[in-house]
């Protein structure tokens, strides 16, 4: 290269030198050439220097790559309910093919009541699952067999997990990474477009065009400023990887020296892959759009492969200029520039002159908003959370990070698709449609894996996370904090214990003092406790959590999951305070999981690209609370959904589950919970406005509709009710609080054993002779029961 | 929020030694659990205290094996709905019986998972056997013995306190007699290695059986 800038130096030194004397003339000549050797040394080192640069940077990756994220696999066992097409719906989205013949990996064949499968392998941080052929066999929605090609049982088998997206754990910066091969393949259009546009002789020239670098030259040299750049595309990736924007010589000798050196080293594909994903083709906040996968997406919401003509053109053409082209800013701008990039296709063979004039006729296309989000961004939003939180952050730079989440892609399906219960909601109440937010998360029971979270109604936003950021009122959704506190102490309170719903009022240190009022107005007088949660009366539940304390109320509330909160104030009781829904599925959480305390978790571990394990986030367990009071309360959250104020589930979820849950209506509904739980799922979904203004909803119109519409496509296994060993049933008359003979009437309520009503009645009221309160064999219930002992 | 990263790297960069050492301890409470099981179970072939040992090292997908704490539930449990519907209907719809949701149709894959989770742990791959477990317990959270096996594995990485916690869970769900004595004495051992003997005393007396030969 230096070799190329000597004749230049030798021909200014001859037109330079009209010498007049001998010796000068020599003397010239030397300096002359002394100082050509120096230039063409200094500009060799330089040039080395620069090559230096070039190689470094490709030797490595060119740029981060990203983690993948990947679902939960869909496991396959024997017991399972999973039908038939659930299974082909899951396998069609891993793009398994439906063939005949199953030689092929990634390949099913439905037979009759089989699916027979020949599973790809998977790397799991836990070991390979090989490729391997697996047969599963249903009766009705049932797997009842899952068996490998010879017929051996296997119990238990899983799929590869679904991806769900890629992400840069340490940075702010996207890109999807595009092959050239892939891309040559996929969309051979965008590349010949590209050439056609940028750089026609990219295929022929050694990274410099002298010819255009020369008609540049003297174009700018005319205009007195710089105009046009004459750059080959490996230029401009050399001008984009290594360069600032600014326009000098000394920057635009350098471009051209890496250009040639880039050339030398590297193949055409490997410098047009270099383009491809480096190109500068917008703006997205702070985030810089680099790439025309990742403009792909961010424009019009798809990948390379599945771009039309005129779309190809439009991004084509804004490599010219992203933000003077941009077409949701600029769009007359943007469609002018892409219609000359349509007729450039034209005119080089790459579509017809008519094809031409109908493309030129559609409007730009682009998606009104960015199109980059994972189709789940909220659940993304929270992966990326928990990874900043729980891993260290020099492992999370680590390149290809592969990170495995609890997503359930069908569970995420499904609360997606139940914001649409907000549509016949908002008509029934004359809303303009969209005046209602919502944000919902469900979690597995036990384990607290979260498998699916929405943090709008748009599930593919990506913006404002409510289900992780919007702090609401809890409304009654505080009330089995007050109830498991009683219910603790059981000498003092069972479920049939009578509370007294009459008017009270509640002095306050510095304040008014605080008259509260149920919800309707009305005063029942005693009624038991059970059914004041049912009902979720106001008043008596204020009595109840005053006379086991505040502080005692705050402490339960704080080892369920919720925030630590001082000083707990008597409204409070009505759930005054605010969390997201978050922290409540946390709470609830752990009420649905016998009162042992887990962590949500939304990874379950991270490997790195060699499978090397970075670290696990382990299922902790923590027994917070008395697993026998936690049992009584469950069975009065059931008598929420049987005959309380969320019976109105019973539509949508059959009875036989024995859903458990409460719902949560706070001041001028303003916001509307429900929080529930079935035998293998633990679900909160809140309702409200944005700007927090009042609605009409209760928990029970607003929220539970929602809450069923995303459990009904779902299996909902029965609530496991055995009662602990600690439980006993008895069959009880509630007036009487008293104990009655099995053919009385009466209803049967689990207590604390030891602490059943001492008193025993007969159908009359009276006490029959000779059974002073003996416990135990009256209960009908009691062979059965004493299997669970 | 309580992480404790479980270590991975702390782990498979110890000596193989320790791991040894580490699984003859593991031994013991699993042939406890046999012996117990056993008992409970009767036919005699399953009293053998260690069954495992001839396996080959972690097979991906896990053959059927003998087990240690076999199908105990399933075979006690009465079947869902049996003479109880008619009497249970009260002045309420909140009756609802209490009774075991299902016997455990999934029993064949929970098996099959305990045992890769043991050779797993074997193996010394402990965060494999981990992952493993967790795939169980989200198949059938009101296992008992997956709640025990989790305990043990806790104890093998040396924390004894989350260990008692997921003991304190088995005992939760123990469905028999054996069961809970078992999962009393796991409680007790986890209190053990914490250094908190009333604690330990308090859970071998709640075992409901002799004060037991002392433990490692």
């Amino acid at each position: 290269m230096a070799a190329r800038k000597k004749p230049v130096k030798k021909s200014s030194a001859k037109s330079a030198t009209p010498a007049k004397r001998f010796n000068l003339k020599g003397t010239l000549i030397k300096l002359f050439l002394i100082g050509s050797l120096v230039v063409a040394g200094l500009v060799t080192i330089w040039a080395y220097v620069l090559n230096e640069r070039v190689v470094d940077r490709f030797s490595g990756t060119l740029w981060k790559l990203p983690a993948t994220v990947y679902a939960a696999p869909q496991e396959i066992y024997v017991g399972q309910h999973l039908s038939p097409s659930e299974l082909v719906s899951e396998l069609t989205n891993l793009h398994y093919r439906d063939r005949n013949d199953l030689t092929e990996t990634g390949t099913f064949d439905r037979v009759g009541n089989e699916i027979r499968i020949h599973r790809r392998a998977f790397d799991f941080p836990d070991g390979q699952e090989p490729d391997k052929q697996i047969r599963v066999r249903f009766v009705n929605e049932d797997v009842v067999g899952v068996t490998d090609a010879s017929g051996a049982d296997i119990g238990i088998t899983r799929l590869e997990p679904m991806m769900i997206g890629q992400l840069y754990p340490d940075v702010n910066e996207d890109r999807i990474l595009l092959s050239a091969v892939q891309v040559q393949k996929d969309a051979p259009l965008l590349i010949k477009t590209l050439i056609t546009t940028e750089d026609r002789d990219f295929y022929h020239h050694h990274g410099v065009v002298p010819s255009a670098v020369l008609r540049a030259f003297l174009v700018n040299l005319t205009s007195g400023h710089t105009v046009q750049g004459g750059s080959t595309i490996t230029q401009q990736l050399a001008k984009n990887l290594f360069l600032t924007p600014k326009r000098t010589i000394e920057r635009k000798v350098a471009e051209m020296i890496m250009a040639l050196e880039m050339e030398w080293h590297y193949s055409k594909d490997k410098i047009l892959e270099g383009y491809l994903n480096e190109v500068y083709l917008g703006q997205d906040g702070s985030q810089a759009i680099h790439g025309f996968g990742l403009a792909a997406r961010y424009y019009f919401g798809r990948p390379v492969d599945e771009l039309r003509p005129e779309e190809i053109a439009l991004l084509v053409g804004m490599v010219k200029g992203a933000s003077y082209y941009n077409p949701r800013r600029n769009p007359e701008r943007a469609k002018n520039r892409r219609d000359t990039v349509i007729d450039l296709m034209a005119n080089n063979g790459l579509i017809s002159e008519t094809e031409a004039g109908v493309l030129k006729q559609r409007p730009l296309g682009v998606l009104k908003e960015k199109g980059t989000t994972s189709p789940h961004p909220a659940f993304l939003n929270l992966v990326q959370r928990q990874l900043a939180e729980q891993y260290n952050p020099e492992d999370l730079k680590t390149k290809g990070l592969r990170i495995f989440t609890t997503m359930q892609p069908r569970v995420q399906a499904a609360l997606e698709k139940s914001v649409d219960a907000l549509d016949p909601i908002e008509k029934a109440h004359k809303y303009a449609p969209d005046t209602l937010q919502t944000a919902g998360i469900i979690t597995s029971i036990g384990t607290g894996e979260v498998q699916a979270l929405i943090g709008g109604r748009d599930p593919t936003f990506e913006g404002y996370n409510r289900a992780l950021d919007a702090q609401r009122q809890i409304g009654s959704l505080i009330k089995p904090a007050i109830y498991l506190t009683a219910l603790s102490d059981p000498a003092k309170f069972s479920l049939i214990t009578l509370l007294d719903d009459s008017p009270v009022t509640i002095d306050q240190k510095g304040s008014e003092p605080w008259t509260p009022k149920n919800y309707g107005g009305q005063f029942l007088g005693p009624t038991p406790l059970y059914t004041d949660l049912a009902e979720s009366r106001n008043v008596p539940s204020i009595k109840l959590g005053m006379d086991v304390g505040l502080d005692n109320v705050a402490d339960t509330l704080h080892k369920l999951g919720g925030p630590q909160i001082k000083p707990f104030f008597p409204a409070m009781l009505l759930g005054s305070m605010t969390m997201t829904p978050f922290t409540v599925a946390q709470i609830y959480q752990t009420l649905s999981s016998d009162g042992f305390y887990s962590p949500l978790r939304a990874i379950r571990s991270v490997v790195d690209s060699q499978g090397k394990p970075l670290s696990r986030y382990p299922l902790t367990v923590t027994k917070v609370a008395d697993p026998n009071a936690l049992y009584l309360l469950q069975y009065a959250m059931q008598g929420v959904v049987s005959d309380g104020t969320a019976r109105r589930l019973n539509k949508t979820i059959p009875p036989s589950v024995g859903v458990a849950g409460k719902t949560g209506t706070t001041n001028d509904s303003r916001d509307a919970w429900f929080a529930g739980f079935t035998g293998n799922r633990v679900g909160v979904i809140w309702v409200g406005r944005d700007d927090d203004k009042p609605t009409s909803l209760t928990g029970s119109s607003g929220a539970l509709p929602v809450w069923a519409a995303a459990f009904k496509p779902l299996y909902n296994k029965p609530r496991d009710m055995t009662p602990p060993k600690g439980v006993s049933f008895q069959r009880v008359d509630v007036a009487l609080q008293a104990r009655v003979p099995a053919q009385c009437p009466g209803i049967l309520m689990p207590f604390i054993s030891g602490y059943e009503p001492q008193a025993v009645q007969d159908c009359q009221g009276n006490a029959p002779d000779g059974t002073p309160g003996a416990p135990g064999d009256s209960n009908p219930l009691s062979p059965i029961l004493n299997f669970f002992r | 929020m309580i992480f404790s990263p479980i270590g991975f790297r702390a782990t498979s960069a110890r000596p193989a030694i320790r791991m040894l050492a580490r699984l003859g301890r593991l031994a013991i409470p699993f042939s406890v659990i046999g012996l117990l099981a056993g008992c409970a179970t009767a036919p005699p072939m399953q009293t053998a205290p260690v069954p495992t040992m001839k396996q080959p090292p972690i097979p991906p997908s896990v053959q059927a094996h003998p087990l240690i704490m076999p199908t105990i539930r399933e075979q006690n449990l009465p079947a869902p709905n049996s003479g109880m519907s008619g009497g249970m209907s009260g002045g309420t719809g909140m009756n609802a019986a209490p009774m075991q949701a299902a016997p455990t149709a999934s029993a064949p894959a929970v098996h099959a998972l305990i045992v890769r989770a043991e050779h797993q742990t074997k193996a010394g791959d402990l965060g494999g056997a981990e992952a493993t477990l967790e795939r169980a317990v989200q198949i059938q959270p009101h296992d008992p013995r997956l709640w025990m096996d989790f305990a043990q594995l806790r104890l093998a990485q040396s924390q004894a306190a989350e260990a008692e916690q997921f003991a304190l869970r088995a005992v939760q769900y123990a469905g028999t007699n054996q069961e809970l004595s078992a999962a009393w004495l796991m409680v007790a051992k986890t209190r053990d290695a914490q250094g908190n003997v009333q604690g330990a005393a308090e859970a071998r007396r709640k075992a409901g059986s002799q004060p037991l030969q002392t433990q490692g």
